[in-house]
């Protein structure tokens, strides 16, 4: 069975992976950082070590790809995308640092070039957008009872269609601070911008959702 | 890293919780084990997405060559094509076994020369050396009759579909003009020291001198331009004929009948080869 690792990050220059999970500025767990050593053996393209780094991310690439994106299968062509330019960066790891601010700012890259292609134009979002919506009505938030499901089914699909409704710089702020637990600070840095522009964002996307969802202040 | 210092609304904090719940998106298991493999071995191909597809329909990758240079190549083949078919036909000796000798650059040619076509190209000064008028023709379109001594530049033969006007300097001397019947829509300019002649389908004779130039129009009709007044077009009829000068007036009146005469054997002698090339 695959080990299961909930999205968690850790500020830079941590040494190890000794201490326990921690949550974000919304409170979700986040990815554990691997100890220093781990990462010193996938520097080295240790092929258990890779396999071991693959695992614990892979969920976590996959999962940010497919909301950004708004489906599932090209949420898997960035995916690949994403491990292989790791696999050629290996040799630039830096093993004193957690490694998912820098899978956060590939993964964002990748989802860029998707959406400058010709595949991710407006007009052809509605049905990857029915994809990933179709997605979440199979796959329930909570175990308490099927109506209880179905209703968070629902709404999770209502709200993952408003934030693909948003506008690209929005959606990813969004998501990577409530949905993976980033600061605004890591996302400034994760994405190459300021902090006072991804607060700003932050603010506007949340702003937006509320109107999209028809939610009253 | 404090992201608190700014209170949220109820509905924003309710869609933070709501965010924040959204449910993982696990990669399919056949996809994780391909992908892990590949990872672990290194192997992983190229994504599409780091080479988007150009607009294709089916998302195959057009290779560069095809997408742009192919296309570009065949332009300038088809254009190339298109360049060399609509020549005009060669120029050549009407009459190969004529004793006629004319001056190409610096060599001399006799009218059977086989090498002579090659360098009758438009641009070329040429000049009918000995006592006998050299008769030039390109195939249906164009016989010159150029008279001992005079000097000309030649001109293109009139192209087949395309810019078919071309032009003939002469500088001393006279040239007799018969048009055939692929001239039709063609145009040639005939320019003197003193005037420019707007051939479009005519016989005609064209005698000049440094300072004077005669036009004599057997059918058809010419446009002429004085240099002196290029405003001015005349229009000069068959059996007419326009002297100018260049410092003296000019005047029409009817053409000449030894020229009369000559244009009239000349049209009637070349005519029928016209049709007949």
């Amino acid at each position: 069975m695959r080990p299961v690792f909930r999205t968690h990050f850790l500020a830079p220059g941590i040494s190890g992976g000794s201490g326990g999970p921690a949550t974000g500025p919304s409170g979700r767990i986040r990815v554990e950082a691997p100890p220093r050593e781990e990462l010193e053996k996938v520097r080295a393209r240790d092929p258990e070590a890779l396999g071991r780094f693959f695992d614990r991310y892979i969920d976590a690439i996959h999962g940010l790809a497919a909301r950004m994106l708004g489906n599932p299968t090209a949420a898997e062509d960035v995916t690949q995308e994403v491990f292989l330019k790791v696999h050629r960066a290996l040799d630039r790891l830096d093993s004193s640092r957690d490694p998912w601010p820098w899978l956060t700012a590939i993964t964002c890259n990748a989802c860029r070039e998707v959406w400058r292609g010709r595949h991710h134009k407006a007009g052809e979002r509605t049905v990857p957008l029915a994809d990933l919506a179709d997605w979440e009505k199979n796959h329930p938030v909570s175990n308490d009872s099927p109506e209880r499901d179905l209703l968070g089914a629902e709404r999770a699909a209502a709200v993952q269609r408003a934030i693909t409704e948003l506008p690209d710089t929005l959606r990813e702020v969004v998501l990577l601070h409530d949905w993976k637990g980033l600061s605004h600070q890591e996302i400034a840095e994760a994405l190459g911008a300021t902090y006072p522009a991804i607060r700003k964002r932050y603010s506007r996307a949340l702003q937006a959702l509320g109107d999209i969802l028809g939610e009253a202040p | 890293m404090s992201d608190t210092n700014e209170p949220l609304g109820p509905r924003e904090q309710r869609l933070v919780t709501e965010i924040s719940a959204l449910p993982d998106v696990p990669a399919r298991e056949d996809f994780r084990a391909r992908l892990r493999a590949q990872f672990v071995a290194g192997e992983i191909p190229e994504t599409s997405s780091e080479a988007p597809a150009p607009a294709g329909g089916d998302g195959k990758v057009i290779p560069f060559a095809v997408r742009v240079a192919f296309p570009l190549a065949l332009a300038a083949v088809l254009a190339g094509l298109f360049v060399v078919l609509n020549r005009g036909p060669a120029w050549h000796a009407l009459d190969p076994t004529s004793v006629a000798r004319l001056r190409v650059g610096d060599q001399v040619y006799a009218a059977s020369d086989p090498a002579l076509p090659d360098v009758l190209r438009g641009g070329v000064h040429v000049q009918v050396e000995g006592e006998e008028p050299f008769d030039l023709a390109s195939a249906g379109t164009l016989v010159m009759q150029i008279t001992p001594g005079t000097g000309l530049l030649l001109p293109d033969p009139p192209a087949r579909w395309w810019n078919r006007s071309s032009t003939c300097t002469i500088e001393d001397g006279e040239v007799r003009i018969v048009t055939g019947p692929r001239f039709a829509g063609a145009r040639l300019h005939v320019d003197s020291p003193v005037a420019m002649v707007d051939v479009t389908g005519t016989t005609l004779a064209v005698i000049c001198t440094p300072t004077s130039t005669c036009v004599c129009v057997f059918e058809g009709e010419v446009a002429i331009m004085e240099r002196r007044d290029l405003e001015q077009v005349h229009h000069v009829p068959g059996g007419m004929r326009r002297t100018m000068y260049e410092s003296k007036d000019s005047y029409s009146g009817p053409i000449l009948d030894m020229e009369s005469q000559k244009l009239g054997m000349l049209r009637d002698a070349m005519l029928p080869k016209l049709i007949d090339e």
